[in-house]
């Protein structure tokens, strides 16, 4: 019989693995169709929607429920409460964004960002529990309802993946060569991106922001596996060996924790996923002798 | 034959225009630089101003804007997964094609090519043997000569005679004027003929051989 401790590891384990592959997925999948190295769920400013609607659901909870002891699990509320940010998504998007995406992301990301330390410092000032859990991302907290809900999220991710790479490989050669085949790269640029959105609401929400991972992973498979340079080698081989080893260090964390606390998987990401951005970028600058 | 260009929201707004698009005809566009010519051709793609209208209404494109490849993958590799994706509007046996295209170039040693480094021409050479490997009633091709060396020109000229022999509708936007005589049976001039603050007119005026 699996006790409870080895249960919970490896419900840890595949939930990590789950969403670390969705993540990168969302990656590459966005740095594919903006032909951007820069472009990812985090710096195209999905990433930091879910954190708005966290701000919200604790604006709204102060306001009607302050005394709210939190006796039900609140992840659900608030990621029904980002579904219901969906039409404005479209409109934002379906216009805008699929030409300029990383400028007006990064507007998006730093408002967010700006709008999160504002109520923070409310929340402080009245003397208010801030909900910081979601700012770090970790898998610590992992439950059956969380490992249940990522595994079918996975599922259903993957199936729409094997559909829509199919669909994404004709921009191999870029927009113009695409359209001359008579592909509508727009929607399907739109498309990509509510895949990201969808996925970013469904990881956040249950384990936290894990930062740079989608920026992060795409760049490491391509330098790692050379032989992956295609779209759908990198979307499903190149990305499970990541989240295989995103597991692995997650497993580090749980195993070796510093004087009783784990480190969160979510602060490892953000430390070390930009020195590994800037390696990358370096190498690739040595390679060729030319900036990026 | 009259065409107003909204410059503000970089959109032709169409009045009247005669020129219809024939199959087994090659029609010119010939202007200076600047004054729209690519952004017309786009126009009437987007109109698909055949005539008569063909039951399949395939067509392929030719633009001037260089193609991009994300991935560092040589060439035979980008034609393997790109003639893989059967739902594209490929000809029978498009991967065969292909290769004797660069063969009868005598360009098949850029099949194992980085394409990030191939040349101006060899990209250009490769957008051609890309387009002639699609199925299409209607081919418009903006500036494809440019960049071809002059053997690799002639070649491009016996294509377009022969799309157009076989009943392929051409539209070609080019700036050597005794090469359009050549080519094309009607050849129009895009001229501009008045500014205000916020519209420019342009005349579509069709000049006799």
């Amino acid at each position: 019989m699996i006790n409870e401790n080895s249960l919970y590891i490896i419900m840890r384990a595949a939930s990590c693995f789950f969403a670390t592959a969705l993540l990168t997925q969302s990656g590459s999948l966005t740095q594919f169709v903006a032909q951007n190295g820069l472009a990812s769920p985090s710096t195209l400013g999905i990433g930091s929607l879910p954190l708005l609607s966290l701000l919200l659901f604790s604006i709204l909870k102060l306001i009607f429920f302050p005394d709210w002891a939190g006796q039900i699990q609140e992840w659900p509320l608030m990621l029904l409460l980002y579904l219901l940010f969906t039409p404005l998504f479209l409109r934002l998007f379906r216009h805008s964004f699929v030409k300029f995406p990383i400028l007006l992301g990064l507007g998006i990301n730093l408002s967010i960002i700006g709008l999160y330390q504002l109520i923070q410092f409310i929340f402080i000032a009245e003397n208010r529990p801030f909900p910081y859990d979601l700012y770090m991302g970790s898998f610590k907290q992992v439950d059956s309802n969380r490992f249940l809900f990522i595994t079918i999220i996975f599922i259903v991710g993957q199936f729409w993946l094997t559909n829509l790479q199919r669909r994404l490989r004709p921009l191999l050669l870029g927009k113009e060569f695409a359209e001359g085949l008579g592909v509508n790269t727009n929607n399907l640029k739109f498309e990509v991106y509510l895949f990201t959105f969808l996925m970013a609401g469904a990881i956040t929400f249950p384990f936290g922001l894990l930062n740079f991972l989608d920026l992060t992973l795409p760049h490491l498979i391509r330098a790692l596996f050379p032989w992956s340079r295609k779209l759908k080698t990198e979307l499903f081989l190149g990305t499970f060996f990541m989240a295989a080893f995103v597991t692995t260090l997650d497993m580090l964390c749980y195993f070796f924790p510093w004087k009783g606390a784990e480190f969160s998987l979510g602060l490892v990401s953000s430390c070390f996923g930009p020195l590994i951005l800037v390696y990358l970028v370096w190498r690739k600058i040595d390679e060729k002798k030319y900036a990026i | 034959m009259k065409l107003n260009f909204d410059v503000l929201h970089m959109r032709p707004s169409f009045v009247s225009h005669g020129m219809y698009l024939e199959l087994g005809r090659c029609h010119g566009i010939w202007g200076e630089n600047g004054i729209g010519k690519t952004r017309y051709l786009t126009f009437l793609k987007q109109l698909q101003l055949i005539n008569p209208r063909p039951t399949s209404r395939f067509w392929a494109f030719l633009d001037q804007a260089p193609y991009e490849n994300y991935y560092d993958c040589t060439v035979f590799d980008l034609a393997e997964e790109l003639f893989s994706l059967s739902h594209l509007p490929w000809k029978q046996k498009p991967k065969e094609q292909f290769l004797s295209i660069l063969h009868q170039l005598n360009q098949q040693n850029m099949l194992h090519e980085n394409y990030k480094r191939l040349s101006g021409g060899q990209r250009q050479i490769l957008k051609w043997a890309l387009i002639l490997v699609q199925e299409f009633d209607f081919l418009f091709l903006d500036e494809p000569f440019q960049q071809l060396d002059e053997a690799k020109r002639d070649w491009a000229c016996e294509q377009i005679q022969l799309q157009k022999q076989q009943g392929k509708g051409i539209a070609l936007v080019d700036h050597n004027w005794p090469r359009l005589e050549v080519l094309c049976e009607q050849i129009f001039e895009l001229k501009k003929i008045e500014t205000t603050d916020e519209k420019l007119t342009f005349i579509l005026k069709e000049r006799k051989n």
